[in-house]
This record gives C-alpha cells, structure tokens and sequence, in this order.
C-alpha cells in the first residue's frame, strides 16, 4: 500500500474536527430516514484516521495514569497468586460452611462480563443490529480480558492449583481414568474454555482487515512487521472479503448457543447441588440475564471513558449508548423479576429450606449485601426509562458503575448467603474476607485494566472495517445500494484512502 | 515475651544472661546461630533438646535387647500389626482402665479395658442377643484418656533433669541427683525427718501410698501435704464423719430409677463418669418402669443437666436450701403424707413463675424419691459446703440407698499411719523455716494454688526443693531441682479402681525423654535406685502385698496380661452412718441477680481439667461440651444475669473479689442460674499455638486462681462483675447463642425436627410415632433413575452393608468420641484463628441444641458425622471422581485423586466434610512454613508425628476429608476373617467413636445382616434418618431421645399431643406414600 499522502491526511483530520462541532442527535428515530450510526459527516478516510491515529501517536495522559496504575495491581495479583500457592488456600477467608466465597464470585462475576462482547458480535450480528459496529470490538475484547479473568479464579482455586489438570479428560495410563462426567465443575470446564476459545478465534478474525489497515499505515518497520504478521497477509481482495465474510457468519452462529450455554452451565454449578438457594431450576435464564446486563454495564463503564478520551463520539455515537442502555433497563428488570420469582417460587413450594434461605438473603445477617443488590440491579437501572439518563454520559456511567457493584453482590449472594446457613443449624457460620481475597478481587480488575489499556494502545478499538459498512447514506450516497442489503463489507475498505 | 513474663520469669531473665547463650552455643553451635537475637523460650528449649528429641527415637524400641535390624523376628512381632496391653493408671484424679493399641513399639490409640471388673458389672443389658456378648463389649473412655496419647509424645515436655545454679536452671544428670538425694537423705535421717516435706495430691496408688507411709516409718518427723487442685475436701469430710474412717462416696445409677443430681455432675466432670454413664445409659431403655428419670439441680449446664429429664437452674448458694426443703418434704412423705396429684389443665412447667417452678420440682422429686425407696440417688456435687454434703448422705440413708443405689467405700487414697497436714500448714512451715526440703510430686501447686496461698514466693526461699513434673512448668520455675516426670505409658505404676480392684500400669515404650516415675523418686529419696528394672520390681512387690502372696511368674503375667488382680475388691462398708449435721440454711430465689453478690462457680476445665492437659492441643481444640469454646475459658452468664450487668457476647468481663480482679470473656448461655458466673480453670497457661501464622505460644484463657482462695476454691461469692467494653473473639464450632431473630426461630423450629424427641408417655400411648411426626412434610421419595451404587435395596452381592446408629437417648455428649476420633484417624489441630474461622477438622462433632424457654432450656446433643448417604450429594458433584462410593456402602474419599474444589463439602447437607487448607499436619506457615524447617522443628515434629496411625492416611494441604467409618478397622476385621475362612462376625469390627462411648451410644454394623445389632435398631420404632426429605439415604440413623418426664414437670412442648394434624392428612398419605406430616 502507499503511503498516505499528507494533504489527506491533513482533510481528513479537518473533517473531524468539524464533524465534532456539529451536534447530530441521532437517538431520535425520524419515520422513513434511519438515523446515522456514524455523524460528524465521517468518511472512510476520517474514519480509519480517527481509529488508528489511536495506536500511532502518543498516548492520552488518562491512559498512562490508568496503565500505570493497572500494572502495578496486576503485579500485587501475581504476588499474591504466588503467595497462595506458597501458602494454602486458607490465606482466603473461605471456611466451612462457606466453602466457596470471593474465588468463585469473582469468577463468575467476569464470566458474567464476558457475555456482552460475544453476544454483541455473534447476536446482534445475526440479528442485523447494525448500531453494534461501533462498540463490538471494544466489548468483544473485553469479553476476553473478563474471560482470562475469570478463568484466573478457578484455577488457582483448588486446593490443589498444581493438579488443576486433572479436571481436563486426558488420557492417562498411570491412572486409568477420566474426570467425574457428572460434575457441573467438569461441564463448566469445558463450557468457559470452548467460550474462551471461540470468544478469541473470533475477536481476533475480525480484528483482520483493522490490523492490516494498521500494518498499511505503519510507518516503521517494526509496527509493519508486527501488524503484518497479525494480519495474516490480509489484502482486501474480493476473494478475502468473501471467504472472511463466510466465516463471520459462521463464527457468529457458532458462537451464538455459546453465549447462552457458557452461563448457563455456570448456573449449573449452582443449580445442580442440593443446597436451597442454588438449587433453583430458574437459575440458567437468570444467569443470561444477569451476565448480559452486568456485560452492557460493563461496556458503557469502559466505552463512555474511552470515546471521551480517544474522541470516538461519531462511531460511538449517542444513539449507541442509548441502545445499550436500553438493553441494560431491560435485562436489570429481567434479573428483578428472577429475584422476585426466586421468592414466589420459595414461597409457592413451601418447602422450609427454600423458604428460610430467601428470607435470610433479605433479612439475615447478609441483608446489607441483599440490599446493595436489588439497589444496584434493579433500582439504579430503573433511571433508564428516561432518555435524559440515557444520553446523558456522566449518569449513564454511574450507573453502570452500581450495576458492576450490583453484579458483583449477586453473585456474592448466591454464593455466600446460601452457603453460610444451609440445613443444619449447628454448621452455620459467617464469613469473613481476608486481605488476600480483597487483594485478589482488586489485583483481578488491575490485570482487567492491563489488558484493555494495552488493547486501547496497540490494537483497533473500533472495527474500521464494519463501521464502514454502515456509514450513513448521506455521507456516501454512493452505497446507498450496498447498504440496504444490511452490510456492505464488500467494498474492501483497506488502507487510508 | 511479655505476655509470658510472669509465668516464665526466671527463665526470661535467663535467656538473656550472657552465660546462658553460651551454654546454648557451645553446645549446639549450628543450629544455635541459625536463630537471630531475642528469639523465644521455646526456640531454646528446643535448640537444648534437639538431641534429646532425637535419642528419644531410640526409645521407640521393643527393649535394650532387641535393638538389631529383625534378621530374626521376635516372636509375636509383626511389623505394622499393633498389640494391644492391658493398663491402668491415674490421670486428672481418677483410675483409668485401659487398653493401648501399641504399633511397632510405640502406643498410638487407647480404648477402655471391657474386661475390667467395673466395666464388666456395668455392661449394657441389651448387649449382644445371641452368641457371645464379648463381641461387643466396651470400655468406653473419657476425653482426658483418649488424649493422653498425645501428651506422650509432646515435645514440650520435660526433657532435662535441672538443677537451679546461681538461681537458673541448669542442665543436670540424674546421677548428679542421685548423689543430692542420698546426702539428703543422710541429712533427714539425722533430724528424722523434720526438715522434710512432701508435698502430693491424693493418690490412688497403693504403691506411691506405700512409698509415702514408707518414708513416714523411717523418717516419723516428716510432714506429708496433700493438696488438690480440685478441692473435695467437704465431701471428703462429711464421707468420714459418716463412715467414721476415710471413706469416698459411689454410686450404683444401674440400680437407681430415680437420680436426683445437686449441683453433681455425675456423668461429666464426675472422676468416676465413665461409670455412672455406663450405669446411667442401661436405665435409659424407653419402657416403663425399665426407664429411670434424672433430676439434675445445678448452677452451670453441665452434661448431666442436658442428660436430665428435668433441670433447674439454681445457684449454688441455694442448692442447700433445695435439698433442705426436699428433705423436708421427704420427711412428710415417709411418715404417710400424700404427694400433691397433677391437676388438670395444670400450666406447664415453662409457664409458670420460678417459685412455683421450685415447689412442683421440690413436690416431683421427692414423691418420685420416696415411690423409689431403695432404689434411688441423691447426689451432691463435690463442692458444695459439709452441710449440704450431709444432707445429701442423710437424704439417702432415710431412703435406704446406701448398700443397694448409694456406697460408701473405704477411701483408696488414705495413706496408713499419715496425717496430711493442709497446704497452708505446709506453707506456714516453709514461711517459719521449720522445714527445709520440700519434694513434690508433680500437680504443679504453684499454678493451682488458690489466690490467697503465696506458694510461689515460699518456694523461692527455700533452698532444697525438688520438684517431679511432666512439664518444666510455674513450679519448675521455682524450686531447686526440676526432674522430669514419666509419662504414665511409660512407667511402671498401680492404681485401685473405684471398686477396689488391683491393677498396674505396664510401660508401652521407654521413657523418651529419660522421666521417671514418682515410685522411683520415692525410692531414691530413700537413697535408693532407679531405673525400669527398680521399679518394675517395686511395683511387683505390692503386687505381691496387695495379693497376700508372692505371686508366681505365671501370675504376675496374667496380670500383666489382664491388668488387674481378680477377685479383690473393696466391700462397701456397712450402715447406719452418722449423717448428723445442721440442716443447710438460706432461701430459695432463682430470679434475684445482684451486683456484688454475684456468685462464682470455678470447675475443673471439660478438656484441661486443671490446667495439666494445657499443653494437649487435642483437648484445648476439643469444643467444650456446652459452650462449644475451644482454646479459651470464658464467664458463662444466662442471658438474664448478662442484661442485668450490661454483659455482652463478643466482649469481656472484669470479674473482681476480694482485692483480685480477672478479665473474661463473656459467654452468654441460658440455662445458667441467675445471678452466677460459671467459668472454668486450667487456663491462663502457655501453650502452643497451632495458628498458622506462627508457631509462637500464646497464654490460653485466664488463670482463674487469683479470685479462689483456700477456702473457696470453686464457690466463690460476693463477686463483682463489671462490664468491659473491649471486644474479644471466642473461637467456638458451633454459633454463638446471640444471633439473629431469623436464625434463632429457624434454628428452634428446625432442630426439632434434627434432633427428635418425645415423653416416655408418648411412647407408651402410640408407639414411637412422635418420631415420624416430628419430620418435614414432604413429597414421596424417589428416585427419578436408578442409583449406579449398591444400596440396600439392590441385589445383595456384597456380604457387607455397613451403617450406624447412634441413640440419642444414651448419648450425654461428653466428647469422648471426637477425641477418639481424632486419635484414630489423625486428625490435626488447626489452632485457635483457624477454629475461628470455621476450619476445625474434627470429622466428628456434637451438636448441641438449645430446647424450651430461656429461663429453664433443655439441651439436646447429637454427635454427627458423615452418614454415609447411599445416594451421596457430594459424590455427584466431586469432577475428578475423588469421593466414590464403595461396594460396602461407604462414602470414600480418595485423597491422592482430590484436587480441592470443595463442591463435595458445599453440596454436603450434613456439613461434616472437613478441607484442609493449609498443611495442617506438618510445618505450615507462610509460603508453607519455609521459615520453620530447620533440623530441630523437624525433629520435634517427627516425635509429634509418632502418635500417627499409620493406618491412616496422613492428608496434606488442599484435601478433602471427612469420616470413613474407621474404613481401617473394618479392612483389618476382613482380612482376619478372610484368614479364618469366615464372615464378620456383628460386633467384631468397632468404629473408633462407639469403641470409646462410655453410654454405648453408637452401634456399628452390617446392615446386610438382618440379625445384626446395627439392623435391628435400625427397624426400631426410634429409629429416624437426619433429613430423610432429602433422599439421599443415609446409612446412619438416629434413635429419638425419649425423656422420662415428670407428669407435674412436663413443658409445653412435651404436653403437645402426638397426633397434631394427623387425622387430616390421613388420606393423602396412604395414596401418596408420603412419610408422615407435622405443620409444627
């Protein structure tokens, strides 16, 4: 490719700027006219500038405060991870009755968040959500972060971290067997690694063309050669589109049942013990729920920041975020109507254990984790039903802040409270968190915020190559044709012209 | 250090002294240097007994002989098969009759002896139907004996004779000593005896008796002190008024149908408790007039009281004004009056006013006393005053029990031809400087000395003072000489049991840290030798005097071999006794609760005793039988008496009386009598702390000693006790009583339905129904699919189907099983934070449940471990298959296959899956005890380790384990019967808990067998599964409790009819299947 030649480059920074004085509102749906997924008059050359300038000139201060604080946290978690396994697992303050505490709800507090990418890749793709172009890579590269994560937890949560293996279905003649098949930690395993895995084949498979827009703009040998290898020798040939293409659709509708199954078959390490308060036949579409609104939480708090500082507001427009916050009032309400239901259903079946673990989530000794739940989950989301709280950056970020708090309580509800008093009252205990575990938790959000920093630096934040395909027809009437089939990937969009 | 100052002041001072760090250097350069400055007394300790520790492994040997590598195997010496020896010692003031289980020379597990004379009078009635009622014959133990094992083994014992130089202990010899106490004894023998003392604790020893009345005829100016930790001195006084000789009270409970306990913790803290329980539980058959009814008036909860069919809480103060009125009522009675008749529509007992509460147990105890002339016991605890004692002894004679219920024996512990003068005669000597040498055979009196006896600063002044102990301890610290003291499994010793029976104490291994035995102290006060040899030959020789005759070789080994000497027994002695004394004076008010006159009742710790079992980390984690507290002793106030004074759970407080004042933490507990603080002795002494963040040691609990004095050892009154805002954490294994609304009503409703009880009348009326009726309602139990594991119900293949019972009738909680347990499957100690963490590994335990109003509760307990559930939620859920089902039935865990995800233990609804998060057994510590693993904490963990059950696998860090129904001893019962071409026989294969249960709670066996003991209770109509609703089948059942109530006494929820709600649902049942229905 050549070198971009500067008088475009120089047009295309102008247009930016001027698109960012001229305030479009497009969360407003006018009859007969879509409303632009992309504004500030963006073309395809403004666009790939504004997204890989990203990567290519220094970085924001806000970046290296949030690096060089994540860095260290991560450290502190490599530390502390290195201590357990030195130490024991009892440096946690897990304990009989409470077996399983912070670990287990940290992970599945990321797996939770690892649900929006993939559902905003794979489902809204096949759905024809067009708005999703903005923000998809974005979440789906959260999703792998939150997934790397949450895999961290389990791992080095039994007591015996060095033997994990053993939950893997390899065949060994030493020991002549397999894993117990009947275990839901057995099925979680391979749930949250073919999500892992199919989440990264496919984040990383429509990263392709961006990568190769940034090995074409690269200006020194190492980016190129970095970025070349990355992009797999990608060229924007018609063929490449279409094969590329096929695969997308394929990866998509391969990753579509992963969404719904990784969650679920977390809710399954739950629901298919006996003990009341997890054994609950309404736990796999509650977990969906939950995980894909703690997701979208999970998106807005990260991507409100970013467009902000990254200055992204035409691709990650308005209307983006009002859609995400649409699907956050839906889902909180949803996960309100699970907590609601958890308690007709304990009530319904007057069975005394069920009855007493759900009054004791609300009442108990835990009432305040309880409460900061439904406050979080279920009220805060509620600001949603006004537009303002939608659009309004700074709101929307508050409260997606108390939904990640929120998201964390669930899961620190079903799994404590329901542990801490089961059946026999004699082996009821209150757990406590010791420093280890605090430390973990935050150690785990460093090495979150790690890897999203050095993605936000190094990789395409927004996938050029789709948001391309959806630029409004205004701006490029020229594809109007193109566009109304949906998608128009296949006008090769490769490098900065 | 600091907190350790007072108790290990010379020895701080020490470890700082220039000479002593080069003593240490030269001795032990290496590892000396391997410790930076200021390091701790135990460091150095250890540092001065690592050879020690490590020559001791040389004493795990089968005799001096035998030293050489087995090229030819001693005959009836197989390695790794244990044998078993006959035993009897004393310990914490009691004989024990024991069995040792000792593996490859070293002992590791005891068991009761069941071929005792004692316990074969006391044998179960319903044991063992047909064949051989052997088979299922058992001691039973108390906790103390299971866990002496432990303290064989504890590196902290005395392991140096030492001798004070320039006022610090030195290194010594016991030549050395031997030198000292021949010209001693040179010197004693010149003044006769005038400038000796000999300060003991009665013993039950003929042969230390001997030794002493011995020492007496040769040197007749000595003075023998006999002083007891435990003071029975009033008891002690009212037996011999009575008897007009030394005489000591027993009772026969198998004899008795109506016992009625003041103040008497018969099958508790009672030295004779594994008698009584055994006694106690043949009369706990459900049938009338089979059954016998307890009464149990008491201060503190003990584990009589929740044994009792009717309790009342009454402050000790009062307890004689309680019997005064009973024998007043007696006395009415006897002479033709008539008992006052339940009336109908009559409140029950828990609503009703506390007078009235005292008149209709008062009117209910004694109606029941007299109905039973002859046949009853009136028990006064040991500390009430000389008055109570006698009216408690003239209550029995009035009602005939003496010679049939009631004994009087000749006293073991009276030496002939000795006056014992008191410790304060003693103290007054060593003050006036009259006497000059002091010996002491061990008890550690500097610690156990009441307040007001300034023991400590007297010895300190006295030059010759030589001191026997197991531990280098408080009175170590004091005297001149410090000479270790023989564990009693390592020495040669007699002792009587209450019966009178002879029996001598073998030693299992050689003294592994060269103690001697007070016998051989004895004789070489004497001037003469010492040595196993000497002692064996001592110990022969009253052998000999107490059979009459020399006994031939033959002889003396069948006693070795039994134990004791057949047919010589005490007779009791014969009646009217001279009961005569002033009726006990005061009134009765349970309510009244008084800053200032708060009454303090200090009992003998349910795991330290007095304080000697301090260092057994078995007995301090070991929850108190109550309270549930481990590794502390705390104010136990009902909840009344705690809102009077402002006491709260979770803080502390300040207990002041006559100048001292002790710092406590409070434990609330209903059931305690108003107006009194019950807290228990022992405590205040160092210990080792099993933490994992350190290895350091701690002092555990509080010394209690400050606020006794001579006078009242265990009663004190006129207490004051202030709150003290300061919070402190009680590591209990059970909650707390203070907890919230929600859990406290839930923990009510459902532990009626755990822990099943009903009335004798309930019984009676319609069979055990009470029993299903006290269950959940819950739909019909199946299977959705057919279980992959052998159950009961699927083809018999498998000759064995192992299962359990355990009769919560029988059972009085007094732990012995959880130390068993421990012993016999080694099970580590996680120490204090651990246990407040809810870590404990006890794969036993005794759950303890509060039942009625909070003024006048019931306790119920139940033991619970792994039951054992044929359709096992935690082996569903286990994704490396670790925890499997055996053929047999038993829930296995594999512990070389668990990777720790501890889903089993979540998925558990018994909770008794027990996770080991650190390593506890071994070093454990930060980044895994690194910083601990130099030669020497190796080498006393290795002598630690030997108590082992190499049986048993040892777990490590990150491993789940819990009961396996002592898989061991029923593979060993397979392979010797697979040697002898033959099944199991029932009762062949004993689990370690029911083997040491004293009541015979817990039965063990093939459920396969329908004429095994196992099956049988289980088809009984008591028989019930804990959480049957769940369905998951559990192997172990549980018989409801029945209590055999007064009509007049009976609470509410006894008064409840049995058919509640029944009638209605008659129908649905019979179509559904269900099991029975309770709204309740």
């Amino acid at each position: 490719m050549m070198p971009i030649p500067t008088p475009t480059k120089n047009l295309a920074r102008l247009m930016s700027t001027i698109a960012s004085h001229k305030v479009i509102d497009n969360t407003i749906d006018t009859p007969g006219r879509r409303s632009p997924l992309v504004t500030g008059n963006q073309t395809y050359g403004s666009l790939t500038h504004m997204v890989s300038r990203i990567s290519e000139e220094a970085q924001p201060l806000a970046w290296w405060i949030t690096f060089l604080l994540a860095v260290p946290t991560l450290g502190m978690f490599g530390g502390l991870i290195v201590y357990l396994f030195l130490t024991g697992v009892g440096v946690w303050g897990n304990m009989s009755p409470v077996f399983w505490a912070w670990p287990i709800v940290n992970f599945v507090f990321w797996v939770g968040i690892g649900h929006a990418g993939t559902l905003i890749s794979a489902i809204l793709f096949l759905f024809r959500q067009n708005w999703r172009t903005g923000i998809n890579r974005a979440a789906e590269a959260m999703t792998i972060f939150a997934v790397v994560c949450a895999g961290t937890f389990p791992g080095i949560h039994v007591g015996r971290a060095w033997l994990a293996f053993w939950l893997t279905p390899y065949p060994s003649l030493n020991l002549w067997m397999w894993p117990q098949f009947r275990s839901p930690l057995l099925w979680d395993v391979f749930a949250v690694g073919t999500y892992a895995s199919v989440s990264l084949v496919f984040w990383y498979m429509g990263m392709i063309p961006d990568l190769a827009t940034f090995r074409d703009r690269s200006t020194n040998k190492f980016r190129r050669m970095v970025y070349g290898i990355l992009s797999l020798g990608w060229s924007g040939s018609s063929r490449h589109w279409m094969r590329y293409e096929k695969a997308y659709s394929l990866l998509a509708a391969l990753a579509t049942p992963l969404v719904l199954s990784v969650h679920t078959v977390v809710s399954f390490d739950f629901a298919v013990s006996q003990l009341p308060g997890w054994h609950t036949t309404i736990f796999p579409p509650y977990f969906v729920a939950g995980a894909i609104f703690s997701g979208f939480g999970m998106v807005v708090t990260l991507l409100v920041p970013v467009r902000a500082l990254y200055k992204l507001k035409d691709v990650i427009t308005l209307r983006h975020l009002d859609n995400m916050n649409k699907i956050i009032l839906a889902t909180g309400s949803l996960v309100g109507l699970a907590y609601a239901t958890e308690f007709f259903m304990a009530w319904y079946s007057q069975n005394p254990y069920e009855v007493f673990t759900f009054w004791n989530r609300a009442f108990g000794p835990y009432w305040w984790a309880y409460w900061i739940m439904v406050s979080c989950n279920v009220i805060s989301p509620q600001l949603f039903w006004f537009k303002f709280f939608r659009t309004n950056t700074i709101a929307m970020w508050i409260v997606s802040i108390f939904v990640n708090i929120g998201m964390w309580f669930e899961r620190f509800v079903i799994t404590v409270t329901s542990l801490s008093r089961d059946f026999l009252p004699s082996s009821w205990g209150y757990f406590t968190p010791t420093w280890v575990d605090i430390g973990m938790l935050v150690g785990s959000f460093g090495l979150f915020f790690t890897l999203f920093s050095l993605f936000c630096r190094y990789l395409p934040i927004v996938a050029m190559a789709e948001v391309k395909g959806v630029m409004s027809q205004h701006a490029h009437a020229e594809h109007r044709h193109a566009h109304s089939h949906g998608h128009a990937h296949s006008h090769g969009h490769v490098g900065g012209h | 250090m600091s907190a350790n100052k007072t108790y290990w002041r010379s020895l701080n001072d020490l470890h700082e002294t220039a000479e002593f760090e080069q003593i240490a250097s030269r001795e032990f350069p290496q590892a000396a240097s391997e410790f930076p400055e200021g390091v701790s007394r135990r460091k150095w300790l250890k540092l001065m007994s690592s050879s020690l520790a490590l020559g001791g492994f040389a004493g795990c040997r089968y005799g001096p002989d035998q030293i050489a590598a087995f090229v030819v195997r001693p005959p009836n010496d197989v390695a790794g098969v244990p044998k078993h020896y006959a035993t009897n010692f004393e310990l914490a003031d009691r004989a024990v009759h024991l069995l040792i289980s000792n593996m490859d020379g070293r002992p590791i597990k005891v068991e009761g002896n069941a071929q005792h004379p004692i316990m074969r009078a006391s044998e179960p009635n319903e044991l063992g139907e047909a064949g051989d009622r052997s088979r299922f014959a058992s001691g039973g133990t108390d906790v103390y004996s299971q866990a002496c094992v432990l303290g064989l083994y504890d590196d902290d014992r005395a392991q140096r004779v030492a001798k004070r130089v320039d006022g610090v202990l030195t290194e010594s010899t016991w030549d050395d000593f031997a030198a000292y106490a021949k010209t001693q004894f040179e010197a004693f023998k010149a003044n006769g005896g005038e400038s000796l003392a000999i300060l003991m604790s009665p013993s039950l020893s003929p042969a230390v008796n001997r030794w002493v009345a011995e020492t007496v005829k040769t040197l007749p100016k000595v003075s023998v002190a006999q002083y007891s930790s435990v003071d029975k001195s009033a008891q002690v006084k009212a037996c011999a008024q009575a008897a007009g000789k030394p005489a000591e009270l027993v009772y026969k409970l198998d004899a008795a149908q109506v016992i009625c306990a003041f103040d008497s913790d018969l099958l508790g803290d009672d030295c004779n408790a594994v008698l009584y329980s055994r006694q106690f539980s043949k009369g706990r058959v459900p049938e009338p007039s089979k059954m016998n009814r307890l009464y149990s008036v008491e201060s503190k909860f003990s584990v009589t009281g929740a044994a009792a069919d009717s309790r009342l809480p009454v402050r000790p103060s009062q307890i004689g004004a309680v019997i005064r009125e009973l024998e007043a009522k007696v006395d009415d009675l006897l002479k033709g009056g008539q008992p006052v008749p339940p009336v109908d529509g009559e409140k029950p007992f828990d609503q009703i006013d506390s007078a009235e509460k005292v008149a209709r147990f008062l009117s209910a105890m004694a109606e029941d006393l007299v109905k039973h002339k002859g046949a009853c016991v009136v028990a006064v605890g040991a500390y009430q005053p000389l008055d109570v004692q006698l009216a408690g002894l003239r209550l029995n004679q009035k009602l005939e029990n003496f010679g049939k219920s009631v004994m009087l024996m000749p006293s073991r512990s009276a030496v002939e031809g000795v006056e014992p003068i008191e410790l304060t005669e003693l103290v007054a000597k060593l003050d006036s400087g009259a006497v000059k040498s002091l010996w002491i055979l061990g008890g550690n009196p500097v610690y156990t000395a009441p307040g007001d006896v300034a023991l400590g600063d007297t010895l300190k002044k006295v030059e010759d003072s030589v001191y026997l102990a197991e531990f280098e301890d408080e009175t170590a610290s004091v005297c001149s000489w410090s000479l270790p003291l023989a564990h009693q499994l390592e020495s040669w010793g007699d002792v009587l049991a209450v019966d009178g029976t002879y029996g001598i104490s073998q030693p299992q291994i050689l003294p592994l840290l060269g103690g001697r035995s007070r016998i051989e102290i004895l004789s070489m006060l004497h001037g003469g030798e010492a040595g196993q040899a000497v002692s064996e030959k001592l110990i022969r020789e009253v052998a000999d005097a107490v059979a009459g005759k020399p006994l031939t070789s033959r002889q003396w080994r069948e006693l070795l071999h039994s134990g004791f000497l057949m047919g010589l027994k005490f007779e009791p002695l014969a009646g009217p006794f001279n009961v005569e004394g002033s009726a006990p004076v005061g009134s009765i008010d349970l309510d009244s609760i008084e800053q200032g006159s708060i009454e303090l009742m200090v009992t003998v710790g349910d795991t330290l005793y007095d304080g000697r079992f301090a260092k057994n980390v078995w007995l301090q984690e070991l929850p108190q039988t109550m309270t549930k507290i481990c590794w502390d002793n705390a104010a136990v106030v009902s909840p009344k008496t705690a809102d009077m004074l402002s006491l709260k759970q979770g803080e502390q407080a300040r207990l002041v009386h006559g100048g001292a004042t002790v710092d406590l933490p409070v434990f609330i507990m209903p059931g305690q009598a108003n107006g009194t603080v019950a807290v228990q002795m022992g405590y205040g002494r160092i210990c080792r702390d099993e933490a994992v963040s350190s290895n350091a040691e701690v002092v555990i609990g509080k010394d209690v000693s400050p606020l006794r004095s001579f006078s009242a050892m265990h009663l004190i009154r006129d207490v004051e006790v202030k709150p003290l805002p300061r919070p402190y954490k009680l590591a209990t294994t059970q909650d707390h009583f203070a907890i919230d609304e929600l859990g406290l009503e839930t923990t009510k409703i459902r532990a009626k339905n755990l822990v099943r009880e009903g009335t004798l009348e309930q019984i009676e009326e319609g069979g055990s129904e009470f029993v299903d009726h006290l269950g959940t309602h819950h739909p019909a139990l199946e299977s959705l699919w057919k279980e992959p594991i052998e159950t009961l119900e699927s083809d018999k293949t498998v000759t064995y189907q192992w299962g359990m019972t355990v009769d919560l009738n029988k059972c009085t909680g007094c732990n012995a099983c959880v130390v068993a347990c421990q012993a016999e499957n080694n099970v580590p100690v996680v120490g204090k934070e651990q246990v407040t963490r809810g870590r404990e590994l006890h794969w036993l335990r005794v759950d303890r449940y509060f039942r009625g109003d909070v003024d006048t509760p019931k306790i119920v307990n139940q033991p619970v471990a792994c039951v054992h559930c044929e359709t096992a939620p935690c082996e569903q859920v286990c994704p490396v298959a670790a925890t499997v089902h055996t053929e047999e039935g038993i829930n296995a865990m594999a512990y070389n296959r668990c990777i720790g995800t501890r889903y089993c233990a979540n998925n558990c609804p018994y909770k008794v899956r027990r996770f080991n998060y650190f390593n506890y057994q071994t070093e454990y510590g930060y980044f895994y005890g690194w910083q601990q693993k130099g030669e020497i904490e190796k080498a006393s963990r290795k002598l630690q380790q030997l108590v082992l059950n190499p049986e048993v696998t040892v777990r490590g860090r990150g491993v789940m384990e819990k009961c396996t129904y002592c898989i061991q001893r029923i593979q060993n019962g397979k392979i010797q019967s697979r040697i002898e071409g033959r099944v199991i026989e029932d009762g062949e294969v004993q689990t370690a808990c029911q083997a040491a249960c004293p009541s015979q709670a817990i039965v063990f066996g093939n459920l396969n067998d329908p004429n095994s003991r196992v099956s049988k209770i289980q088809k009984s109509e008591r028989a019930y599964e804990m959480l049957a609703e769940l369905n998951i089948k559990a192997r172990t059942f549980y018989l409801a409790r029945v209590r055999n109530t007064h009509a007049r006494l009976k609470t509410s929820d006894q008064l409840e009819p049995a058919h509640h709600g029944h009638d209605a649902h008659s129908d649905t049942h019979e179509e559904s299947g269900e099991a029975h229905v309770d709204h309740s």
